[in-house]
C-alpha cells in the first residue's frame, strides 16, 4: 500500500533529519511510527505527501511520488496534524470538512454528503454547525480527523494524535482510529496509544529506523526503550 | 507550543463578526471591489506620508471612517474589537520615542510639550486611521473577494495567499505576542514591558513564530488539494460612475494632501 524507500530530508540549515528511511505498510495496517522529540517523526509524514524536498522514493497504490503526482497522493493519503488549529480555519465546522472535497473539484451537494458521513462515522454528527475555534480540544482532534475522512483517503498519517487530550477524549479517539478501515501511520511518544492501537511499530531514533517489528515485542524491552530515548 | 484553548477563540470570534459584515447590502458593499481597494490604498498612503510632527493636518481625515462607518452599517464596536490589537505594536514603537525625543516643541499652559510626545500621538492616530480604513474595506468586501480583486490586478498568488493566511491568523498573532509577553515578564523580575535591548529579539522571534505558524497551515490546506490559486471570478465591469466616484475620492484626498 504505502512503501518507502531510502528517503532522507536536510533541512536548508544543513540538519539531516532522516537518513535513508525505508519501510513499508500493508493494507488496513496500523503501524506507530515512535521515538523521542526530534526523532524526525514529524518530518517524516511531512515527506511522504511531498512537503519538504528530499531524496529517495515513496509510492502508494503503485503511484509514485513526484511534483507533479503530488496533489494525486494527497488524495489518497489524509495527514492529520498536530496541532487542530493549524487545519481548522473556517468558521463552521461542516466548512472546514467541505474544504478538502471541494478543492478536489466536487460540488456542493457531493461535499455535504461527505461531510455528514464523514461525521457520522466518528458519531460527531452534533458538531456540525459549531465553530471550530470554540471546540474543546478532544472535539477538535475528532474534526480534525472528519475534515481528511472526508476526502476519502486510503492511508491515514497521524501526527502525535494523543496530544492535547485529556484521558476521556483520548480513549474516545483510540476507539475511534480503531474502527476506521484505512491504514494509519500514526506518530507519536505514547507508548501506551501504540499498545492499544497498532499491531507493528517502527522505532525511529535520529532520522534513522532503529528497529521494527510487531509492538508487544518491541515496547516490552525496557532496555531497548531506553536507549532509543524512550 | 501553543495550546489549543488558550482564549483567542474571543480574538477569532471577532474577526469572523467582521467578515460577517462582508455579507451586508449597502450601496459600499455594492461597489465594484477595485474602486473600494483602491481609494484605500490611496487614503493610508496619504495618510502615512505625514511628518511626524503634523498632527493637526492629520485630523480632518477622522472624516473618512467617520462617513464610512455609518454608510456601511458596519458595528462600530465589532470595529473597535479588530483595531484594539492592533494597538500595542505602534504603541511599542511610539514610546520610544517619547524616551529618546526629548526637546521642547512647544508649550500648552506652561506644560512643555516635547517633539517625541507629539510624533507618539501622531503614530498612534495614524495606525487608528490606517487601521480602521483597512478594516472598512475587509468589512465592506470580505477578505476572499479581495484576494480575488489582488489576483486579477497581478499581484502573485503566492503573495495574495500569504496575506489571507496572514489576515486569518492575525489573532493567533497576537495570542502568540501575548503568551510570549507573559513569559518574558514573568521571569524579568521589575520588568513591566519588554525592555528596549530586547525589543529586537522579542519582535525577531514573534516573526519566526508566526512565519512557522503560516507555514504550518499553509502546508495543511495543500494536502487538502488547495492549490494557491484564488479563481478570478469574473466580476461585473466598473460603471461609469464608479470610476468618476474613485477619481473624485482619490482626487479630493490628493488635495487635502497638497493643500497647506
Ligand atoms: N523547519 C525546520 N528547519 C530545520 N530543522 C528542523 C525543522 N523542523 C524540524 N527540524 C529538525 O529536524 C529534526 C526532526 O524534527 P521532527 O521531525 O519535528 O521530530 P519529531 O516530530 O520526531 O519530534 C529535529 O532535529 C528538528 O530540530
Ligand atoms: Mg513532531
Amino acid at each position: 500500500m504505502l512503501a518507502v524507500n531510502g528517503i532522507s530530508v536536510t533541512y536548508p540549515d544543513g540538519n539531516l533529519a532522516l537518513d535513508s528511511v525505508s519501510f513499508a505498510i500493508g493494507d488496513n495496517e496500523r503501524v506507530a511510527l515512535i521515538g523521542a522529540n526530534g526523532a524526525g517523526k514529524s518530518t517524516l509524514l511531512r515527506a511522504i505527501v511531498g512537503l519538504l524536498p528530499m531524496s529517495g522514493e515513496i509510492s502508494v497504490c503503485g503511484v509514485k511520488l513526484s511534483k507533479q503526482t503530488a496533489s494525486e497522493i494527497r488524495k489518497i493519503i489524509g495527514i492529520v496534524f498536530q496541532n487542530p488549529d493549524d487545519q481548522l480555519f473556517t468558521m463552521k465546522v461542516r466548512d472546514d470538512i467541505a474544504f478538502g472535497p471541494r478543492n478536489f473539484g466536487l460540488s456542493d451537494e457531493e461535499a455535504e454528503r461527505l461531510v455528514d458521513s464523514a461525521l457520522e462515522q466518528l458519531n460527531a454528527v452534533h458538531l456540525k454547525e459549531r465553530t471550530p475555534y470554540k471546540l474543546s480540544a478532544g472535539e477538535k482532534r475528532i474534526v480534525g480527523i472528519a475534515a481528511i475522512l472526508a476526502m476519502n483517503p486510503k492511508v491515514l498519517l497521524l501526527d502525535e494524535p494523543s496530544s492535547f487530550q485529556d484521558p476521556r477524549s483520548r480513549r474516545i479517539l483510540i476507539g475511534t482510529l480503531r474502527s476506521l478501515r484505512q491504514a494509519q501511520l500514526v506518530a507519536t511518544h505514547d507508548l501506551d496509544l501504540a499498545r492499544s492501537l497498532c499491531s507493528r511499530v517502527i522505532v525511529l531514533r535520529d532520522g534513522r529506523v532503529r528497529a521494527e517489528g510487531p509492538t508487544d515485542e518491541i515496547l516490552s524491552d525496557d532496555g531497548r526503550l531506553e536507549e532509543y530515548g524512550l | 507550543m501553543p495550546k489549543p484553548d488558550s482564549g483567542f477563540s474571543g480574538h477569532i470570534a471577532g474577526l469572523n463578526a467582521l467578515e460577517l459584515c462582508a455579507c451586508g447590502n449597502t450601496f459600499l458593499h455594492r461597489l465594484h471591489p477595485f474602486v473600494k481597494l483602491t481609494t484605500t490604498i490611496f487614503y493610508v498612503v496619504v495618510v502615512l506620508s505625514f511628518g511626524p510632527l503634523e498632527i493637526g493636518r492629520l485630523l480632518p481625515y477622522f472624516f473618512y471612517p467617520a462617513i464610512l462607518i455609518p454608510l456601511s452599517e458596519t458595528p462600530l464596536k465589532i470595529l473597535l474589537k479588530r483595531l484594539l490589537p492592533a494597538l500595542p505594536f505602534s504603541l511599542f514603537g511610539g514610546l520610544s520615542n517619547v524616551f529618546f525625543n526629548r526637546a521642547p516643541i512647544m508649550s500648552i499652559g506652561g506644560m512643555m510639550i516635547t517633539g517625541g510626545e507629539i510624533s507618539f500621538v501622531s503614530i498612534m492616530i495614524k495606525t487608528i486611521l490606517s487601521v480602521s480604513a483597512i478594516l472598512l474595506l475587509v468589512s465592506t468586501t470580505g477578505i476572499d473577494e479581495l484576494s480575488r480583486q489582488l489576483s486579477s490586478m497581478g499581484i502573485p498568488n503566492i503573495l495574495v495567499t500569504q496575506l489571507v493566511i496572514t489576515y486569518r491568523y492575525l489573532s493567533v498573532l497576537v495570542d502568540e505576542a501575548r503568551s510570549m509577553f507573559t513569559s518574558y515578564v514573568l521571569r524579568s523580575p521589575g520588568a513591566r514591558g519588554v525592555r528596549a535591548g530586547h525589543m529586537g529579539f522579542f519582535v525577531g522571534s514573534l516573526l519566526l513564530r508566526s512565519i512557522d505558524r503560516a507555514e504550518r497551515v499553509y502546508s495543511a490546506m495543500r494536502c487538502r488539494g488547495f492549490t494557491g490559486y484564488y479563481r478570478p471570478r469574473a466580476w461585473r465591469r466598473i460603471t461609469f460612475p464608479e470610476l468618476a466616484c474613485l477619481g473624485v475620492v482619490c482626487g479630493a484626498l490628493l488635495l487635502s494632501r497638497c493643500l497647506r
